[in-house]
Protein backbone atom coordinates (compact mmCIF):
# COMPACT_ATOMS: atom_id res chain seq x y z
CA UNK A 1 0.00 0.00 0.00
CA UNK A 2 1.31 3.46 -0.90
CA UNK A 3 0.05 6.54 0.95
CA UNK A 4 0.86 10.17 0.25
CA UNK A 5 -0.20 13.09 2.42
CA UNK A 6 0.50 16.75 1.73
CA UNK A 7 -0.64 19.00 4.59
CA UNK A 8 -1.92 22.56 4.09
CA UNK A 9 1.53 23.72 5.30
CA UNK A 10 3.22 21.55 2.63
CA UNK A 11 4.47 18.90 5.03
CA UNK A 12 4.95 15.64 3.14
CA UNK A 13 4.31 12.22 4.62
CA UNK A 14 4.66 9.41 2.13
CA UNK A 15 4.97 5.73 2.81
CA UNK A 16 5.02 2.51 0.90
CA UNK A 17 5.68 -1.07 1.88
CA UNK A 18 6.86 -4.27 0.25
CA UNK A 19 6.29 -7.79 1.50
CA UNK A 20 9.50 -9.81 1.38
CA UNK A 21 9.63 -13.58 1.35
CA UNK A 22 12.57 -13.58 3.72
CA UNK A 23 13.19 -13.49 7.43
CA UNK A 24 14.01 -10.15 9.03
CA UNK A 25 17.62 -11.34 9.45
CA UNK A 26 17.94 -11.94 5.73
CA UNK A 27 16.23 -8.66 4.90
CA UNK A 28 18.49 -6.79 7.33
CA UNK A 29 21.54 -8.39 5.70
CA UNK A 30 20.33 -6.97 2.39
CA UNK A 31 19.79 -3.53 3.96
CA UNK A 32 23.26 -3.59 5.45
CA UNK A 33 24.79 -3.50 2.00
CA UNK A 34 24.13 0.20 2.30
CA UNK A 35 25.27 1.63 -1.03
CA UNK A 36 23.67 -1.16 -3.06
CA UNK A 37 20.44 -0.94 -1.07
CA UNK A 38 20.14 2.83 -1.36
CA UNK A 39 20.98 2.70 -5.07
CA UNK A 40 17.93 0.46 -5.57
CA UNK A 41 15.84 3.61 -5.24
CA UNK A 42 15.26 5.00 -8.74
CA UNK A 43 16.73 8.42 -7.85
CA UNK A 44 19.52 7.53 -5.42
CA UNK A 45 22.57 6.44 -7.35
CA UNK A 46 25.22 6.13 -4.67
CA UNK A 47 25.96 6.76 -1.03
CA UNK A 48 29.32 8.05 0.14
CA UNK A 49 30.69 9.56 3.33
CA UNK A 50 31.74 13.21 3.59
CA UNK A 51 35.17 12.35 2.08
CA UNK A 52 33.61 10.65 -0.91
CA UNK A 53 34.36 7.03 0.12
CA UNK A 54 31.61 4.68 -0.94
CA UNK A 55 29.70 3.24 1.99
CA UNK A 56 29.38 -0.43 1.08
CA UNK A 57 28.17 -1.37 4.55
CA UNK A 58 25.84 0.46 6.89
CA UNK A 59 27.96 3.01 8.80
CA UNK A 60 27.37 4.00 12.44
CA UNK A 61 24.75 6.52 13.45
CA UNK A 62 25.78 10.12 12.96
CA UNK A 63 27.82 9.52 9.79
CA UNK A 64 27.68 12.46 7.40
CA UNK A 65 26.46 11.37 3.98
CA UNK A 66 26.72 12.55 0.40
CA UNK A 67 23.84 11.14 -1.59
CA UNK A 68 24.16 10.93 -5.36
CA UNK A 69 20.84 11.53 -7.12
CA UNK A 70 20.10 10.96 -10.75
CA UNK A 71 17.80 9.65 -13.40
CA UNK A 72 18.97 9.01 -16.92
CA UNK A 73 22.03 11.17 -17.50
CA UNK A 74 21.07 13.86 -14.99
CA UNK A 75 23.11 13.77 -11.80
CA UNK A 76 23.46 15.91 -8.68
CA UNK A 77 24.54 15.42 -5.10
CA UNK A 78 22.69 16.11 -1.85
CA UNK A 79 23.88 15.80 1.72
CA UNK A 80 22.52 14.13 4.81
CA UNK A 81 23.23 12.35 8.07
CA UNK A 82 22.49 8.84 9.21
CA UNK A 83 20.31 9.72 12.19
CA UNK A 84 19.05 6.35 13.30
CA UNK A 85 20.30 2.77 13.16
CA UNK A 86 18.42 0.06 15.02
CA UNK A 87 20.09 -3.23 14.02
CA UNK A 88 17.70 -5.76 12.55
CA UNK A 89 14.90 -3.24 12.51
CA UNK A 90 15.36 0.15 10.94
CA UNK A 91 17.60 2.94 9.79
CA UNK A 92 16.91 6.52 8.78
CA UNK A 93 18.85 9.31 7.14
CA UNK A 94 18.21 12.90 6.17
CA UNK A 95 18.33 13.96 2.53
CA UNK A 96 18.96 17.70 2.22
CA UNK A 97 19.93 20.08 -0.52
CA UNK A 98 23.59 21.08 -0.65
CA UNK A 99 22.34 24.71 -0.96
CA UNK A 100 20.75 24.79 2.47
CA UNK A 101 18.36 23.12 4.84
CA UNK A 102 15.24 24.94 3.71
CA UNK A 103 15.47 24.52 -0.04
CA UNK A 104 15.14 21.62 -2.45
CA UNK A 105 12.64 19.48 -0.52
CA UNK A 106 14.48 18.65 2.74
CA UNK A 107 13.28 15.22 3.82
CA UNK A 108 13.96 12.16 5.88
CA UNK A 109 14.15 8.61 4.55
CA UNK A 110 13.33 5.77 6.90
CA UNK A 111 13.39 2.05 6.17
CA UNK A 112 11.68 -0.19 8.73
CA UNK A 113 11.42 -3.97 8.90
CA UNK A 114 8.42 -5.64 10.55
CA UNK A 115 8.33 -9.43 10.89
CA UNK A 116 5.20 -11.15 9.55
CA UNK A 117 6.29 -14.70 10.33
CA UNK A 118 9.53 -16.72 10.29
CA UNK A 119 9.82 -16.58 6.51
CA UNK A 120 8.29 -13.25 5.64
CA UNK A 121 8.57 -9.65 6.67
CA UNK A 122 7.44 -6.22 5.56
CA UNK A 123 9.84 -3.52 4.47
CA UNK A 124 8.37 -0.06 4.87
CA UNK A 125 9.80 3.08 3.33
CA UNK A 126 8.68 6.35 4.91
CA UNK A 127 9.56 9.76 3.51
CA UNK A 128 8.82 12.83 5.62
CA UNK A 129 9.75 16.38 4.76
CA UNK A 130 8.58 19.78 3.65
CA UNK A 131 7.88 20.61 0.03
CA UNK A 132 9.77 23.79 -0.78
CA UNK A 133 8.68 24.56 -4.37
CA UNK A 134 5.33 25.97 -3.25
CA UNK A 135 4.61 27.66 -6.54
CA UNK A 136 3.73 24.24 -7.94
CA UNK A 137 0.07 23.17 -8.05
CA UNK A 138 -0.61 20.78 -5.17
CA UNK A 139 -2.14 18.20 -7.51
CA UNK A 140 1.11 18.04 -9.51
CA UNK A 141 3.16 17.67 -6.31
CA UNK A 142 0.90 14.85 -5.10
CA UNK A 143 1.05 13.12 -8.48
CA UNK A 144 4.85 13.43 -8.58
CA UNK A 145 5.29 12.10 -5.02
CA UNK A 146 2.91 9.25 -5.76
CA UNK A 147 4.81 8.35 -8.89
CA UNK A 148 8.17 8.45 -7.10
CA UNK A 149 6.94 6.27 -4.25
CA UNK A 150 5.47 3.69 -6.62
CA UNK A 151 8.77 3.61 -8.53
CA UNK A 152 10.65 3.21 -5.24
CA UNK A 153 8.35 0.37 -4.22
CA UNK A 154 8.84 -1.50 -7.50
CA UNK A 155 12.60 -1.01 -7.39
CA UNK A 156 12.80 -2.21 -3.79
CA UNK A 157 10.80 -5.30 -4.67
CA UNK A 158 13.14 -6.24 -7.53
CA UNK A 159 16.34 -5.36 -5.67
CA UNK A 160 15.50 -7.17 -2.44
CA UNK A 161 14.34 -10.30 -4.30
CA UNK A 162 17.64 -10.48 -6.20
CA UNK A 163 19.76 -9.73 -3.16
CA UNK A 164 17.97 -12.34 -1.05
CA UNK A 165 18.57 -14.87 -3.83
CA UNK A 166 22.26 -13.93 -3.84
CA UNK A 167 22.42 -14.21 -0.06
CA UNK A 168 20.86 -17.66 -0.02
CA UNK A 169 23.16 -18.92 -2.76
CA UNK A 170 26.14 -17.59 -0.87
CA UNK A 171 24.99 -19.33 2.29
CA UNK A 172 24.51 -22.59 0.39
CA UNK A 173 27.94 -22.25 -1.17
CA UNK A 174 29.53 -21.63 2.24
CA UNK A 175 27.72 -24.63 3.70
CA UNK A 176 29.01 -26.85 0.87
CA UNK A 177 32.56 -25.68 1.49
CA UNK A 178 32.25 -26.30 5.21
CA UNK A 179 30.95 -29.82 4.55
CA UNK A 180 33.97 -30.47 2.34
CA UNK A 181 36.34 -29.32 5.08
CA UNK A 182 34.64 -31.54 7.67
CA UNK A 183 34.57 -34.67 5.46
CA UNK A 184 37.60 -34.59 3.14
CA UNK B 1 -5.96 46.99 -55.00
CA UNK B 2 -7.22 44.45 -57.52
CA UNK B 3 -6.55 44.97 -61.24
CA UNK B 4 -9.68 45.25 -63.45
CA UNK B 5 -8.62 42.00 -65.19
CA UNK B 6 -8.50 39.97 -61.97
CA UNK B 7 -10.40 36.72 -62.42
CA UNK B 8 -13.47 36.55 -60.19
CA UNK B 9 -14.40 33.19 -58.63
CA UNK B 10 -17.81 32.27 -57.22
CA UNK B 11 -18.31 32.03 -53.43
CA UNK B 12 -17.12 28.94 -51.54
CA UNK B 13 -20.04 26.50 -52.01
CA UNK B 14 -19.64 25.23 -48.42
CA UNK B 15 -19.56 28.76 -46.99
CA UNK B 16 -16.18 28.24 -45.28
CA UNK B 17 -14.54 31.27 -46.93
CA UNK B 18 -11.80 29.11 -48.47
CA UNK B 19 -9.72 30.19 -51.44
CA UNK B 20 -9.76 28.41 -54.80
CA UNK B 21 -6.63 26.39 -55.50
CA UNK B 22 -4.88 24.89 -58.50
CA UNK B 23 -5.74 21.24 -59.09
CA UNK B 24 -2.15 20.46 -60.00
CA UNK B 25 -0.11 22.08 -57.24
CA UNK B 26 -2.53 23.58 -54.71
CA UNK B 27 -1.44 27.17 -55.47
CA UNK B 28 -3.97 29.79 -54.30
CA UNK B 29 -5.60 31.30 -57.40
CA UNK B 30 -7.04 34.49 -55.89
CA UNK B 31 -5.93 37.79 -57.30
CA UNK B 32 -4.43 36.56 -60.57
CA UNK B 33 -5.37 37.98 -63.94
CA UNK B 34 -4.84 35.08 -66.32
CA UNK B 35 -6.51 31.65 -66.42
CA UNK B 36 -3.45 29.53 -65.73
CA UNK B 37 -1.62 28.69 -62.52
CA UNK B 38 1.47 30.92 -62.07
CA UNK B 39 3.19 28.06 -60.26
CA UNK B 40 2.67 25.04 -62.53
CA UNK B 41 0.94 26.51 -65.58
CA UNK B 42 -2.20 24.37 -65.39
CA UNK B 43 -5.16 26.11 -66.99
CA UNK B 44 -8.47 26.62 -65.19
CA UNK B 45 -11.86 28.18 -65.77
CA UNK B 46 -13.34 30.16 -62.87
CA UNK B 47 -16.86 29.25 -64.04
CA UNK B 48 -16.10 25.52 -64.19
CA UNK B 49 -15.58 24.14 -60.62
CA UNK B 50 -14.10 20.95 -62.07
CA UNK B 51 -10.95 22.84 -63.20
CA UNK B 52 -9.90 24.01 -59.71
CA UNK B 53 -10.49 22.90 -56.10
CA UNK B 54 -11.58 24.46 -52.80
CA UNK B 55 -9.70 21.88 -50.74
CA UNK B 56 -6.25 22.40 -49.27
CA UNK B 57 -3.66 20.03 -50.77
CA UNK B 58 -2.65 17.02 -48.69
CA UNK B 59 0.68 17.85 -47.03
CA UNK B 60 1.91 14.53 -45.75
CA UNK B 61 4.33 15.79 -43.11
CA UNK B 62 1.74 18.13 -41.61
CA UNK B 63 -0.66 15.22 -41.50
CA UNK B 64 1.70 12.58 -40.06
CA UNK B 65 4.31 14.31 -37.91
CA UNK B 66 2.14 15.59 -35.03
CA UNK B 67 0.72 12.10 -34.45
CA UNK B 68 4.10 10.41 -34.83
CA UNK B 69 5.80 12.84 -32.42
CA UNK B 70 2.96 12.41 -29.94
CA UNK B 71 3.28 8.62 -30.20
CA UNK B 72 7.06 8.57 -29.74
CA UNK B 73 6.91 11.15 -26.92
CA UNK B 74 4.28 9.25 -24.95
CA UNK B 75 6.07 5.97 -25.69
CA UNK B 76 9.28 7.47 -24.26
CA UNK B 77 7.51 8.59 -21.08
CA UNK B 78 6.05 5.12 -20.58
CA UNK B 79 9.49 3.57 -21.11
CA UNK B 80 11.03 5.93 -18.51
CA UNK B 81 8.24 4.95 -16.14
CA UNK B 82 8.88 1.23 -16.57
CA UNK B 83 12.67 1.47 -16.56
CA UNK B 84 12.76 3.63 -13.43
CA UNK B 85 10.78 1.06 -11.48
CA UNK B 86 12.64 -1.94 -13.00
CA UNK B 87 9.36 -3.15 -14.47
CA UNK B 88 10.49 -4.85 -17.63
CA UNK B 89 7.40 -6.82 -18.54
CA UNK B 90 4.29 -6.77 -20.69
CA UNK B 91 3.79 -3.04 -20.25
CA UNK B 92 7.19 -2.18 -21.70
CA UNK B 93 7.75 -4.90 -24.26
CA UNK B 94 4.19 -5.30 -25.55
CA UNK B 95 2.21 -2.28 -24.39
CA UNK B 96 4.57 0.47 -25.52
CA UNK B 97 5.05 -0.69 -29.16
CA UNK B 98 1.33 -1.47 -29.50
CA UNK B 99 0.45 1.97 -28.19
CA UNK B 100 2.96 3.81 -30.40
CA UNK B 101 1.75 1.87 -33.45
CA UNK B 102 -1.90 2.44 -32.63
CA UNK B 103 -1.35 6.19 -32.17
CA UNK B 104 0.39 6.43 -35.52
CA UNK B 105 -2.20 4.23 -37.22
CA UNK B 106 -5.23 5.96 -35.72
CA UNK B 107 -6.35 8.31 -38.49
CA UNK B 108 -10.11 8.97 -38.57
CA UNK B 109 -10.01 10.34 -42.12
CA UNK B 110 -7.02 8.52 -43.57
CA UNK B 111 -6.23 8.80 -47.28
CA UNK B 112 -5.68 5.21 -48.39
CA UNK B 113 -2.88 5.68 -50.98
CA UNK B 114 -0.82 7.93 -48.69
CA UNK B 115 -1.69 5.85 -45.68
CA UNK B 116 -0.16 2.68 -47.01
CA UNK B 117 3.21 4.17 -47.81
CA UNK B 118 3.81 6.83 -45.18
CA UNK B 119 2.37 4.97 -42.23
CA UNK B 120 4.88 2.17 -42.67
CA UNK B 121 7.73 4.58 -43.26
CA UNK B 122 6.90 6.54 -40.12
CA UNK B 123 6.39 3.39 -38.07
CA UNK B 124 9.76 2.02 -39.12
CA UNK B 125 11.49 5.32 -38.35
CA UNK B 126 9.77 5.74 -34.99
CA UNK B 127 11.26 2.57 -33.46
CA UNK B 128 14.93 3.61 -33.75
CA UNK B 129 14.01 7.17 -32.78
CA UNK B 130 12.36 5.91 -29.58
CA UNK B 131 15.25 3.56 -28.81
CA UNK B 132 17.85 6.28 -29.48
CA UNK B 133 15.96 8.57 -27.08
CA UNK B 134 16.16 5.87 -24.41
CA UNK B 135 19.87 5.36 -25.06
CA UNK B 136 20.54 9.11 -25.00
CA UNK B 137 18.66 9.34 -21.71
CA UNK B 138 20.83 6.61 -20.19
CA UNK B 139 17.97 4.16 -19.77
CA UNK B 140 19.21 1.57 -22.27
CA UNK B 141 22.62 0.48 -23.43
CA UNK B 142 23.49 -0.60 -26.97
CA UNK B 143 22.63 -4.22 -26.34
CA UNK B 144 19.31 -3.43 -24.71
CA UNK B 145 18.59 -0.96 -27.52
CA UNK B 146 19.14 -3.62 -30.17
CA UNK B 147 16.89 -6.05 -28.33
CA UNK B 148 14.21 -3.36 -28.08
CA UNK B 149 14.36 -2.68 -31.83
CA UNK B 150 13.87 -6.40 -32.54
CA UNK B 151 10.94 -6.68 -30.11
CA UNK B 152 9.30 -3.35 -30.88
CA UNK B 153 9.27 -3.44 -34.70
CA UNK B 154 6.80 -6.31 -35.32
CA UNK B 155 4.58 -5.29 -32.41
CA UNK B 156 4.50 -1.71 -33.61
CA UNK B 157 3.28 -2.90 -37.02
CA UNK B 158 0.54 -4.87 -35.24
CA UNK B 159 -0.26 -1.66 -33.35
CA UNK B 160 -0.64 0.22 -36.65
CA UNK B 161 -3.44 -2.06 -37.71
CA UNK B 162 -4.95 -1.84 -34.24
CA UNK B 163 -5.05 1.92 -34.73
CA UNK B 164 -6.70 1.54 -38.14
CA UNK B 165 -9.23 -0.88 -36.66
CA UNK B 166 -10.02 1.51 -33.80
CA UNK B 167 -10.57 4.38 -36.24
CA UNK B 168 -13.17 2.32 -38.13
CA UNK B 169 -14.68 0.75 -35.02
CA UNK B 170 -15.21 4.06 -33.26
CA UNK B 171 -16.31 6.05 -36.31
CA UNK B 172 -20.03 5.31 -35.97
CA UNK B 173 -20.02 5.48 -32.16
CA UNK B 174 -18.32 8.86 -32.09
CA UNK B 175 -20.81 10.39 -34.51
CA UNK B 176 -23.36 10.31 -31.71
CA UNK B 177 -21.36 12.86 -29.69
CA UNK B 178 -21.54 16.57 -30.30
CA UNK B 179 -17.98 17.32 -29.14
CA UNK B 180 -15.94 18.82 -32.01
CA UNK B 181 -12.74 16.92 -31.21
CA UNK B 182 -14.61 13.65 -30.65
CA UNK B 183 -12.56 11.82 -33.25
CA UNK B 184 -9.51 12.06 -31.00
CA UNK B 185 -11.13 10.62 -27.86
CA UNK B 186 -9.99 7.02 -28.58
CA UNK B 187 -6.39 8.29 -28.31
CA UNK B 188 -6.94 8.57 -24.55
CA UNK B 189 -7.87 4.90 -24.53
CA UNK B 190 -4.84 3.93 -26.62
CA UNK B 191 -2.44 5.81 -24.32
CA UNK B 192 -3.49 3.60 -21.37
CA UNK B 193 -2.56 0.33 -23.14
CA UNK B 194 0.91 -0.07 -21.49
CA UNK B 195 -0.49 0.62 -18.02
CA UNK B 196 -3.38 -1.79 -18.55
CA UNK B 197 -1.02 -4.54 -19.70
CA UNK B 198 1.26 -3.90 -16.74
CA UNK B 199 -1.67 -4.23 -14.33
CA UNK B 200 -2.84 -7.37 -16.13
CA UNK B 201 0.63 -8.88 -15.78
CA UNK B 202 0.70 -8.12 -12.08
CA UNK B 203 -2.74 -9.64 -11.64
CA UNK B 204 -2.40 -12.79 -13.72
CA UNK B 205 1.21 -13.62 -14.52
CA UNK B 206 3.35 -15.36 -11.91
CA UNK B 207 6.50 -13.44 -10.93
CA UNK B 208 9.50 -14.31 -13.09
CA UNK B 209 12.07 -16.30 -11.12
CA UNK B 210 15.74 -15.33 -11.20
CA UNK B 211 17.22 -16.69 -14.40
CA UNK B 212 20.26 -18.97 -14.50
CA UNK B 213 22.08 -19.91 -17.69
CA UNK B 214 24.33 -22.96 -17.69
CA UNK B 215 26.70 -23.82 -20.52
CA UNK B 216 28.68 -27.06 -20.74
CA UNK B 217 31.77 -27.74 -22.78
CA UNK B 218 34.18 -30.65 -22.76
CA UNK B 219 37.77 -29.41 -22.81
CA UNK B 220 40.58 -31.69 -24.00
CA UNK B 221 42.72 -31.18 -20.90
CA UNK B 222 42.91 -32.49 -17.37
CA UNK B 223 41.14 -30.83 -14.47
CA UNK B 224 44.03 -28.88 -13.01
CA UNK B 225 45.08 -27.55 -16.40
CA UNK B 226 41.50 -26.48 -17.02
CA UNK B 227 41.51 -24.78 -13.62
CA UNK B 228 44.63 -22.85 -14.53
CA UNK B 229 43.11 -21.85 -17.85
CA UNK B 230 39.85 -20.31 -16.65
CA UNK B 231 39.34 -16.70 -17.54
CA UNK B 232 36.66 -14.08 -17.16
CA UNK B 233 35.07 -12.53 -20.24
CA UNK B 234 37.29 -9.49 -19.82
CA UNK B 235 40.47 -11.58 -20.00
CA UNK B 236 39.78 -13.59 -23.15
CA UNK B 237 42.38 -12.87 -25.86
CA UNK B 238 40.39 -13.50 -29.06
CA UNK B 239 37.73 -11.18 -30.46
CA UNK B 240 34.23 -11.62 -28.99
CA UNK B 241 31.27 -12.60 -31.23
CA UNK B 242 29.62 -9.67 -33.02
CA UNK B 243 26.64 -9.59 -30.68
CA UNK B 244 28.88 -9.05 -27.67
CA UNK B 245 31.18 -6.68 -29.53
CA UNK B 246 28.29 -4.55 -30.71
CA UNK B 247 26.09 -4.77 -27.66
CA UNK B 248 28.23 -4.81 -24.55
CA UNK B 249 30.84 -2.31 -23.38
CA UNK B 250 34.34 -3.28 -24.59
CA UNK B 251 36.63 -4.64 -21.87
CA UNK B 252 39.59 -2.37 -21.22
CA UNK B 253 41.58 -4.09 -18.47
CA UNK B 254 41.32 -6.09 -15.26
CA UNK B 255 42.59 -5.00 -11.86
CA UNK B 256 43.24 -7.50 -9.07
CA UNK B 257 43.34 -11.26 -9.19
CA UNK B 258 41.09 -13.94 -7.76
CA UNK B 259 43.04 -16.72 -6.06
CA UNK B 260 41.22 -17.22 -2.78
CA UNK B 261 37.79 -16.56 -1.24
CA UNK B 262 37.26 -12.82 -0.76
CA UNK B 263 39.65 -11.78 -3.56
CA UNK B 264 38.29 -9.18 -5.94
CA UNK B 265 38.73 -8.62 -9.66
CA UNK B 266 37.72 -5.25 -11.03
CA UNK B 267 36.83 -5.51 -14.71
CA UNK B 268 37.04 -2.10 -16.37
CA UNK B 269 35.26 -1.33 -19.65
CA UNK B 270 35.13 1.55 -22.07
CA UNK B 271 32.62 4.27 -21.20
CA UNK B 272 33.40 4.23 -17.44
CA UNK B 273 31.63 0.89 -17.03
CA UNK B 274 32.93 -1.61 -14.53
CA UNK B 275 32.08 -4.84 -12.77
CA UNK B 276 33.61 -5.84 -9.47
CA UNK B 277 33.62 -9.60 -8.86
CA UNK B 278 34.43 -11.16 -5.51
CA UNK B 279 35.23 -14.86 -5.05
CA UNK B 280 32.82 -16.68 -2.76
CA UNK B 281 34.12 -20.23 -3.27
CA UNK B 282 37.52 -21.36 -4.52
CA UNK B 283 38.24 -25.08 -4.61
CA UNK B 284 41.14 -25.58 -7.05
CA UNK B 285 40.31 -28.07 -9.76
CA UNK B 286 36.65 -28.23 -8.74
CA UNK B 287 34.73 -25.01 -8.48
CA UNK B 288 35.10 -21.29 -8.54
CA UNK B 289 32.10 -19.17 -7.55
CA UNK B 290 31.95 -15.41 -7.53
CA UNK B 291 29.46 -12.66 -6.89
CA UNK B 292 29.18 -9.34 -8.66
CA UNK B 293 29.36 -6.72 -5.94
CA UNK B 294 29.36 -3.65 -8.15
CA UNK B 295 27.82 -3.08 -11.56
CA UNK B 296 28.34 0.41 -12.93
CA UNK B 297 27.14 1.70 -16.32
CA UNK B 298 26.76 -1.87 -17.53
CA UNK B 299 23.19 -2.17 -18.85
CA UNK B 300 22.11 -1.27 -15.30
CA UNK B 301 18.46 -0.76 -16.18
CA UNK B 302 17.96 -4.06 -17.97
CA UNK B 303 20.38 -6.66 -16.61
CA UNK B 304 21.38 -7.17 -13.01
CA UNK B 305 24.40 -9.44 -12.67
CA UNK B 306 24.40 -11.30 -9.37
CA UNK B 307 26.84 -14.15 -9.42
CA UNK B 308 28.37 -16.96 -11.43
CA UNK B 309 30.54 -20.02 -11.11
CA UNK B 310 32.85 -22.39 -12.96
CA UNK B 311 32.42 -26.05 -12.06
CA UNK B 312 35.00 -28.54 -13.31
CA UNK B 313 33.90 -32.19 -13.62
CA UNK B 314 36.42 -34.75 -14.84
CA UNK B 315 35.03 -36.75 -17.76
CA UNK B 316 38.13 -38.97 -17.84
CA UNK B 317 41.81 -38.42 -17.18
CA UNK B 318 42.31 -36.03 -20.04
CA UNK B 319 38.95 -34.36 -20.48
CA UNK B 320 37.05 -31.96 -18.24
CA UNK B 321 33.47 -30.72 -18.39
CA UNK B 322 33.12 -27.10 -17.37
CA UNK B 323 29.89 -25.48 -16.21
CA UNK B 324 29.57 -21.77 -15.83
CA UNK B 325 26.38 -20.62 -14.14
CA UNK B 326 26.15 -16.87 -14.11
CA UNK B 327 22.74 -15.36 -13.59
CA UNK B 328 22.37 -13.36 -16.70
CA UNK B 329 19.60 -13.05 -19.18
CA UNK B 330 20.12 -12.83 -22.85
CA UNK B 331 23.67 -12.88 -24.12
CA UNK B 332 24.80 -15.35 -21.55
CA UNK B 333 25.19 -18.36 -23.76
CA UNK B 334 27.15 -16.65 -26.48
CA UNK B 335 29.28 -14.99 -23.81
CA UNK B 336 29.90 -18.38 -22.19
CA UNK B 337 31.01 -19.97 -25.43
CA UNK B 338 33.33 -17.05 -26.05
CA UNK B 339 34.92 -17.51 -22.62
CA UNK B 340 35.17 -21.28 -22.93
CA UNK B 341 36.88 -20.87 -26.30
CA UNK B 342 39.29 -18.50 -24.58
CA UNK B 343 40.25 -21.29 -22.21
CA UNK B 344 41.32 -23.70 -24.92
CA UNK B 345 42.93 -21.30 -27.37
CA UNK B 346 46.72 -21.62 -27.59
CA UNK B 347 48.48 -18.85 -25.68
CA UNK B 348 52.16 -18.10 -25.14
CA UNK B 349 54.07 -19.29 -22.06
CA UNK B 350 54.09 -15.79 -20.53
CA UNK B 351 50.32 -15.38 -20.93
CA UNK B 352 49.82 -18.87 -19.53
CA UNK B 353 51.94 -18.03 -16.50
CA UNK B 354 49.92 -14.84 -15.96
CA UNK B 355 46.74 -16.85 -15.84
CA UNK B 356 47.75 -19.33 -13.13
CA UNK B 357 45.24 -18.98 -10.29
CA UNK B 358 46.66 -21.47 -7.84
CA UNK B 359 48.45 -19.83 -4.93
CA UNK B 360 52.19 -20.08 -5.69
CA UNK B 361 54.45 -21.63 -3.04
Amino acid sequence: MTRIRLSPRWAVHAETSVRLNASTDEAWAVMQRFNAFIAADPYHTRMTDAEGNRLDTLPPRGTALRIGHGIGFTWFERVGTLIRVKPGEAFAFTDLSARGRNTGFPHLYRYTLTPIDDRACELKLTVRGRWSARWMPRAIVLAWLGWVMVQAKWSLRVHTALEIERLRKRKASRATQERKVVSP
Amino acid sequence: MQSPNTIQFPEDPEGLAREPRCLGCGYRLCGIDHASCPECGQRFNAHDPRTYTWRRPFVWHQYWWPGALLAVGIGFLWCVHFYSGHNLGWGLFVGVPLMVGALIGYRPAAQPPFFKFFIKLIAIVSVPVLVLMLMAGGFAGVFCGLILVVIFTPLLLVGLYLGVFLAYAFASILKQFNFRQREYLPILLVVTIPGALHLAERAFAPPIPVQTTTTYQVLAMDRMRAWDAWVFYEEVDHDPPWILKLGLPNPSHVEGRIQAVGDKEICVYTGDARLVKRATEVTPGERLAFEVIEQRNFENHSIRLIDGSFTFDAVDENRTRVMWQPIEHTVARSLHRHVLRGMVEPVGETRLAQRIRRPQP
